[in-house]
């Protein structure tokens, strides 16, 4: 009897300590970690002059990812892959349906990371973003990224306005892509 | 079952739950530091092969000169902290464990630098890590007074970056900069400025 009581003890302390364990990773706290970058201030089409491409499209997936840094003493870090659906290739020569990029920032796997220096994007927004590609760049981890992370995304209104999503100026669009244009020299 | 097994089973519970929430715990503010260079009784760790990335006056190879700037950011908030110590032992009572300097490609040339803040996970009015990360493409400069990006000043920029791992959040006058925590790169990150002293003050009464 006194086995079977020790038995039914221990199988329940594993039992409750797993199921424990299991309701903590589900529904536990959540680290949080806050980024801030000392960023030189440039205008859109500053920007547009340093861009791989311009892009004008529609937001069409958003997914935050919890990645592993691969250098010692970095902590994990959330990103945010962009992607977007292209409705003017204004230049760089995408050539693609969708393009893609990485911005610090989100939550995913109980980690909330908030990025001052990074854009908010909603679904179906149109945009108007500056994007460099780097394969070897440590902090987007090789992925494209905005080019003066906010400064170089615009939100785009169906009246043509378009606003710069760090500061908030607003711009008449298509004077803004013909500058941009000359900026980047083409 | 008689109720002296149910007292059993029930403190057996008991104590695996708080087993249970003290693995995960464990895990989640476990550091890494293995690999990286501590200075003695500072609470501030630097990578100083990352370090050495730096284009520092020309060339790469300064960890040493970085440190040595760093060091003197952490004297200008130190003097500030009102008898908080954030060396030695009483660095384990500060808001942030350690400082975490360190080299980094961003890639992007309009980041002169960032500073990355985990709270931690049970109090978020404590900090566990701040990372300080300098883009490495830029060129940097002791003692240059400059926010060129092809001689940065790193005191200043270290100044403004362990502002934030204190805890302070950038402060956005654009018409008329006067704090070290100025959003982009000014004079001003030379020293605490009267209002970051404010702000310490309130931060580490």
């Amino acid at each position: 009897m006194k086995n079977k009581n020790i038995t039914l003890l221990a199988l329940s302390a594993v039992v409750v300590a797993l199921a424990s364990f299991v309701a903590f990773e589900e529904f536990g706290p959540t680290t949080v970690a806050y980024s801030a970058a000392v960023m030189i201030p440039k205008t859109p089409v500053q920007i547009a002059g340093e861009a791989d491409y311009a892009i004008i499209g529609i937001v069409k997936d958003m997914t935050p990812i919890r990645v592993d840094m691969p250098n010692p003493g970095d902590e994990d870090r959330v990103y945010t892959d962009v992607t977007i659906h292209v409705l003017d290739d204004v230049y760089g020569n995408h050539g693609e349906k969708t393009i893609s990029f990485r911005i610090m920032g989100g939550e995913a796997s109980k980690l909330k990371m908030v990025a001052e220096e990074s854009p908010e994007f909603r679904l179906g927004e149109t945009v108007l973003v500056y994007i460099n590609q780097d394969p070897d760049n440590y902090t987007f981890q090789g992925h494209n990224y905005l080019v003066g992370q906010a400064q170089g995304a615009l939100s785009i209104d169906e009246h043509g306005n378009a606003t710069d999503k760090y500061r908030g100026n607003t711009f008449n669009k298509d004077l803004i892509v013909s500058q941009s244009k000359i900026s980047k020299g083409v | 079952m008689t109720s002296k097994t149910r007292t059993t089973i029930a403190i057996s519970a008991l104590l695996a739950v708080a087993i249970g929430l003290s693995i995960p715990t464990a895990m989640a503010t476990a550091g890494t530091v293995e690999s990286y260079w501590w200075k003695a009784n500072t609470g501030m760790c630097y990578n100083a092969s990352s370090l050495n990335n730096m284009n520092v006056g020309g060339s790469t190879g300064h960890s040493s000169t970085v440190i040595t700037e760093v060091e003197q950011s952490r004297g200008v908030l130190n003097a500030e902290m009102n008898g908080v110590d954030i060396t030695g032992d009483a660095w384990q009572n500060c808001y942030a464990n350690h400082f975490d300097v360190a080299s980094e490609n961003v890639a992007d040339s309009t980041v002169l630098a960032y500073e990355l803040s985990y709270l931690d996970l049970f109090d978020s009015t404590k900090m566990t890590q701040s990372e300080i990360r300098f883009n490495t493409d830029h060129s940097w400069s002791a003692n240059s007074s400059s926010c060129s990006t092809s001689s940065l000043d790193i005191q200043w920029i270290g100044n403004h970056e362990m502002g934030h791992g204190i805890g302070l959040k950038h402060h956005t006058h654009p018409a008329s900069p006067d704090s070290m925590m100025y959003e982009s790169c000014h004079p001003k990150y030379a020293a605490l400025q009267t209002v970051d002293k404010t702000a310490i003050d309130i931060h580490y009464p």
